[in-house]
C-alpha cells in the first residue's frame, strides 16, 4: 500500500513512563522513535529494535529550562513537517502546545485521560 | 535476596517528583529492622547517593548504567520502592514489588501486579491530579503517614517467615 500512514512516536518520560509505552507498542508497526537519551537506554535495555534517534526535551522543564523545551519543541516540529508529514504523529504526553502548532496533527494525550491508568491511556493514543 | 531501591530525588530530576519519596531515615530504619531479624538485603541506588545512605549497614549496589539497573532489579526477589522507574522495572520481569505511593495514585502509575503500600491523604489533596503535582502539593505530607512497621510487615507477609 502506497502512502499508508506510519507511526511516529515521542518519548520523553522516565523510566516508568518508556516501560509503559514499549509495553503498548513494541507489537505495532512503529516506523520511527524520536526519544530523548535517557528514554532510549530504556528502550535498548529492554531490547528494542525499532529505530530510534535522539531528542532533546524535558518534561516539567522550569525556569529557562521551559524556553529552551519550547525551542526544541518547534525543531522537532519542522523536522517532522519536513520529513514526515503525512504520518501519524503521537507524543506520549499531556504537552498541550503540541496541539497548539499547526499543520501536523500530533496525537497527545487529552486533559480527560488524566484519570484512566497511564498505560490505558498510551493505548487508546496509539489506536 | 530483597532489594531497597529508595528512588529518592536526585539531581536532574524534576524537583516535585521529591513529594514522592519516603524519608531517607525511614529507609535507614527499614534496613536496621531487617538487619536484626537477619533478613538479608541490598540497596540499589545510583552512587550519587552513597553518601544519603553511608550509615546503611547493607550492602549497596550501584548501577554503571540503566541496563545494568535492569539486571540488578531481574536478579532481586523483593523490590521495595515507592512510585518509581524501579516499581516498573520490577513489574515488567514480574519480580514481586512493593510500592510505597503517597501523592500519586496508584490507579494511574500501577498496573496491578505490584503490592501497594498507600500513604492515607493528607490536607493537600488532590496533591497530584494524574498529570502533574498540583501547587497544593508544596505541603504534602501523604508519604509521611506510611510507617516503617507497616512496611516491613508487607515484606514479611510477602516473603514468609523464613529468612533469605
Amino acid at each position: 500500500m502506497i502512502n499508508s500512514k506510519k507511526t511516529i512516536l515521542l518519548l520523553y518520560g522516565g523510566i516508568g513512563d518508556t516501560i509503559m509505552a514499549y509495553e503498548q507498542f513494541k507489537n505495532l508497526d512503529i516506523k520511527l522513535i524520536l526519544a530523548t537519551n535517557s528514554a532510549k537506554e530504556v528502550l535498548l535495555a529492554l531490547d528494542c529494535n525499532k529505530p530510534i534517534n535522539n531528542i532533546v526535551l524535558s518534561i516539567g522543564a522550569s525556569g529557562l529550562y521551559k524556553y529552551r523545551n519550547v525551542y526544541e519543541m518547534i525543531k522537532i516540529y519542522f523536522y517532522l513537517l519536513v520529513r514526515h508529514r503525512g504520518d501519524k504523529i503521537v507524543a506520549l504526553s499531556f504537552m498541550k502546545l503540541w496541539s497548539a502548532l499547526p499543520f501536523l496533527n500530533i496525537n497527545h494525550f487529552p486533559n480527560s485521560y488524566k484519570d484512566l491508568p497511564r498505560s490505558e491511556a498510551i493505548r487508546r493514543v496509539l489506536q | 535476596m530483597i532489594s531497597i531501591c529508595p528512588a529518592v530525588f536526585s539531581k536532574g530530576s524534576t524537583k516535585d517528583l521529591a513529594r514522592r519519596d519516603w524519608h531517607i531515615d525511614n529507609w535507614l530504619e527499614l534496613s536496621n529492622i531487617l538487619n536484626k531479624n537477619n533478613y538479608l538485603h541490598n540497596f540499589i541506588l545510583p552512587k550519587d547517593q552513597d553518601d544519603l545512605f553511608i550509615s546503611a549497614k547493607a550492602s549497596k549496589i550501584f548501577p554503571r548504567d540503566i541496563k545494568n539497573l535492569f539486571e540488578e532489579i531481574k536478579k532481586s526477589s523483593l523490590v521495595v520502592t515507592q512510585d518509581s522507574g524501579y516499581m516498573h522495572i520490577a513489574r515488567y520481569y514480574d519480580v514481586k514489588v512493593i510500592a510505597l505511593f503517597g501523592p500519586t495514585k496508584p490507579l494511574n502509575f500501577a498496573l496491578g501486579k505490584e503490592i501497594i503500600i498507600k500513604g492515607q491523604d493528607c490536607s493537600s489533596i488532590p496533591c497530584h491530579d494524574g498529570i502533574a503535582f498540583t501547587k497544593k502539593s508544596k505541603k504534602c505530607l501523604c508519604m509521611e503517614n506510611i510507617s516503617v512497621d507497616d512496611v516491613y510487615l508487607n515484606i514479611l507477609n510477602n516473603i514468609g517467615q523464613t529468612n533469605v
